[in-house]
């Protein structure tokens, strides 16, 4: 494949899946509002999946800065007037500059301790929410927040929007990640001192990708909160981060796609599935097997060599490459 | 005030008991296998639940049974993760036992509801000067001392717990001195979630639980091995004695509500500033 088919195949699968799924919704017009969910999921998810599956850095905290975007809005558009235009500027800024804040003294944390830190920021701000009084609405939330500048409240619109954000978001992932700046990521999450050394500034980096991906979430808490019209504390919360992360994990935390395939798989589960209680049950054997299968997920190097055997494909020179070619190849995606 | 700064500490400290037997366990078992098992909180949950249901006298037995098969079950996924794929990243084997603690909330909703569970506690207290201690937090800090010693004990003079120290130390070592490495942290899994479950029991006599208790129980034992900075148990008891009094602390001055983010924010504050030196309460030299 070459270096531009590689550029631009995510975002066209993106886009063959979008307009099918749509499609479909002509018969099945609950496909829209499933589409939305997935849309949404996806824009809290992907950043995620760059931050963790290429920088190696875990955030348990998307869903919270995405509730900080969605309260930031409904706060603004509600109490103060201002059209949803203009909010998504704050709604976007404030949790990315909050996430830039906290991220210099945290990121340089182990894995887990990092992953505590950010689970506990998550908690911190839904204390803070649910105890805002009439400022956020309390355990209640805030109802009537206008709808969607130019879409409106029409599913297919809104859908459409939300996807294209999500295809803008895919399309900036996949040239990042090709970038000098995404090797450079990458160089972090195998070697952080070596990074350093090669003249990576990773606290600065780190901080930087970890504020965007906070701002892309605040942007999808504003999406959120103007197409349902409402946001309380249990909208978006720890619990959400932490199916984020469930959906980056099964999906393929190092490809592209990932993400967006993980959101998709807990969606029309959850949708699907009888018995919401068992869930759970669900969830947590298929993420089991797929780590004991394949540990970067659906969409990863181990899961194509097996569809590869399956459908009996070697690679040019007709013998699969040497196993430490493969091992290289791995890291370095 | 003094009086009643007394109770609220000795209540923490009661708290703080059993906050030390998830962190303790959990704790351990970083220590064994380098992997953070998620799915305490998980052990706990199932244990007082289930002795909730049953009741007394055989409830918490049946309550620590369950939690002991659940520790086999994660230490069966530890070692699947080594056998078939020879694995080396124990961050996957973390997200496994994250699947787990999933599969177990989800398993403990389906089958018990939603309902609040509790045993009654222990009848009656004690004065002390004007500040009145539940016979309760009394028996849960007993137990959980007799539980810290009993494992310093394990840990120092059985033969398991001598192979326990040594994978911990380093389990390629262990190995070439012809210690059973995957049984002893196979076995780890078992007894430490066995501690929990016991940690579960006492806190569905003292505070009542849920099924999404699990997520809280877990964030605790969590936040109680990281807090000091250092892996091992005494860090963990300390980190969760500390969890446990400013919880019981800000429970009683803060409005209500605003409680349930102190614990959250000080991990945030000692973790991200770095102020706590590596070794405080470890018992480890400077």
């Amino acid at each position: 494949m070459s270096k531009d088919a590689k550029l631009w195949a995510a975002p066209a699968v993106v886009v063959v899946a979008f307009v099918v799924v749509m499609l479909l919704g002509l018969v099945r017009p609950s496909l829209h509002t499933t589409m939305f969910t997935i849309g949404l999921y996806a824009l809290i998810a992907l950043p995620l999946g760059l931050i963790y599956g290429q920088g190696g850095t875990i955030s348990l905290a998307q869903g919270s800065f995405a509730a900080v975007g969605a309260y930031t809005s409904a706060i603004l558009t509600t109490r103060y007037g201002l059209p949803p235009a203009l909010s998504v500027i704050p709604a976007v800024l404030l949790p990315a500059l909050l996430a830039f804040v906290i991220a210099r003294p945290i990121l340089r944390l182990p894995e887990l301790s990092l992953a505590l830190v950010t689970l506990s920021l998550g908690t911190v701000i839904a204390v803070g929410l649910q105890r805002g009084g009439d400022f956020t609405g309390s355990y209640v939330g805030l109802s009537g927040a206008p709808p969607l500048p130019l879409v409106g409240k029409d599913p297919v619109a809104v859908a459409i929007a939300l996807w294209t954000v999500v295809l803008l978001v895919v399309v900036m992932y996949s040239h990042f990640v090709r970038s000098a700046r995404g090797r450079a990521l990458n160089a972090i999450r195998v070697d952080r001192l070596l990074a350093e050394a090669m003249g990576v500034n990773v606290p600065f980096d780190l901080a930087t990708l970890f504020a965007v991906a906070a701002g892309i979430a605040g942007l999808a808490g504003w999406f959120y909160v103007h197409s349902i019209g409402y946001i309380a504390p249990d909208s978006l919360n720890v619990e959400t981060s932490a199916h984020i992360l469930f959906m980056v994990v099964l999906g393929g935390r190092r490809a592209v796609l990932g993400p967006i395939l993980g959101a998709a798989f807990f969606t029309f589960a959850n949708d699907f599935l009888p018995g919401a209680e068992t869930h759970g049950l669900f969830f947590g054997t298929i993420l089991v097997l797929i780590l004991l299968l394949s540990p970067d997920g659906i969409l990863s190097p181990q899961a194509m060599r097996v569809m590869q055997k399956i459908f009996g494909r070697r690679d040019r020179a007709g013998k699969a490459p040497p196993a430490g070619i493969a091992e290289a190849k791995e890291a370095v995606q | 005030m003094t009086v009643q700064l007394l109770e609220f500490l000795a209540n923490g400290i009661a708290l703080g008991a059993v906050y030390a037997l998830l962190a303790v366990p959990m704790s351990v078992v970083w220590v064994t296998t380098d992997v953070i098992d998620v799915s305490t909180g998980g052990y706990a949950v199932v244990a007082g639940m289930l002795a909730a249901v049953v009741g007394m006298p055989f409830g918490p037995i049946v309550g620590i049974l369950a939690a002991l098969a659940l520790g086999a079950l994660a230490g069966g996924v530890f070692l699947g993760f080594h056998k078939l794929r020879k694995q080396r990243d124990a961050m996957l084997i973390v997200l496994a036992t994250f699947a787990l603690m999933l599969a177990i909330e989800s398993g403990v909703l389906s089958t018990l509801g939603t309902d609040n569970r509790f045993l009654e506690p222990l009848p009656g207290a004690i004065n002390l000067s004007g500040a009145v201690i539940t016979y309760q937090a009394l028996f849960n800090l007993g137990v959980s001392i007799v539980v810290m010693v009993a494992l310093a004990a394990l840990l120092k003079l059985s033969p398991l717990g001598l192979q326990m120290r040594a994978s911990a130390i380093s389990d390629r070592a262990a190995m070439l001195v012809g210690v059973a490495v995957r049984r002893t942290q196979f076995l780890t899994f078992v007894f430490c979630a066995g501690i929990a479950g016991i940690a579960g029991v006492l806190a569905v006599l003292a505070i009542g639980m849920t099924y999404a208790s699990t997520f809280i129980f877990t964030t605790v034992a969590f936040s109680g091995t990281v807090l000091l900075g250092r892996a091992g148990p005494l860090p963990a008891f300390w980190g969760a004695m500390l969890l446990g009094i400013v919880t019981a602390v800000s429970d009683a001055y803060l409005p209500n509500g605003w409680a349930a983010g102190v614990p959250s924010l000080l991990i945030i504050l000692v973790l991200a500033t770095g102020r706590m030196p590596a070794t405080a309460f470890t018992g480890a030299r400077p």
